[in-house]
């Protein structure tokens, strides 16, 4: 499991640090990953920072994407019984 | 006939205590509380995904108290009641603002088409660039995008 956010490597992990995360938060300050995953919500962060939309991608070994999810509101999130059930149904054991 | 003791009695014309003004005035207050309880008990449950996502929570009490706040000032004016009553239905309109309005997100780009990660570069914790493609060469990755550490 990674995260990946449009911040600096500091800023990155201090948002690792204050949600206590047990995986690593890649930094992408320029917005670049972002904006190439089509998930760049320009000037949507504090002070017209451009941000990623809250999504969830799940990737097979070799880098194929067998589901992904988006928020259409800032609320919404998949619950982790949700993404679990998508790793069962999507990935072969 | 001795009619006995008279009771003091405040006019219910002038909203005392045992007229329609007190009663409508005991309304507001309650829908205020009400409506307080409702974004309150949306705010604790956040963690949950169903209520975050429904705002039921927050919805069915914000709904009976602009219900109950409707009630009160049809049946009395006055300031007193009018604060509370104005400010338990006020409530329901910002809290249905930002919920519905405020907290819309845009609709991705090209991302319900992705088939593949980008070949891009991202930094990892220490610093050293990564080729987002090639993350989950070793196995299957969930990869999470977060708006920002604010």
């Amino acid at each position: 499991m990674l995260a990946l956010s449009t911040s600096s490597v500091q800023e990155a992990a201090r948002l690792r640090e204050d949600l206590s995360l047990p995986f690593a938060v890649l930094a992408d300050p320029q917005g670049q990953a972002v904006r190439a995953l089509g998930l760049l919500h320009a000037r949507g962060g504090p002070g017209g920072h451009d941000v990623a939309l809250p999504a969830h991608v799940l990737v097979e070994r070799g880098g194929r994407v067998a589901w992904r999810h988006v928020a259409r509101r800032i609320q919404d999130r998949p619950t982790p019984g949700e993404v679990e059930d998508m790793f069962h149904q999507h990935l072969p054991r | 006939m001795d009619p006995g003791p008279t009771r003091m009695r405040a006019s219910p014309a002038a909203g005392g205590l045992a007229g329609p003004g007190h009663v409508a005035r005991r309304m507001a207050w309650g829908a205020l509380a009400l409506s307080l309880a409702g974004v309150l008990a949306y705010v604790l449950t956040l963690r949950w995904a169903w209520s975050r996502e429904s705002g039921v929570l927050a919805f069915v009490p914000l709904g009976a108290g602009a219900w109950l706040a409707v009630a009160a000032l049809r049946s009395d004016r006055r300031l007193a009641t009018r604060v509370p009553a104005l400010a338990a239905v006020g409530l329901l309109g910002a809290f249905a603002w930002v919920f519905l309005v405020v907290a819309r997100l845009p609709a991705p780009s090209t991302f319900e088409a992705l088939e593949r990660l980008p070949a891009v570069s991202v930094l990892q914790p220490g610093g050293e660039p990564l080729d987002l493609s090639r993350v989950a060469a070793d196995g299957p990755v969930l990869l999470v995008l977060y708006r920002g550490p604010w």
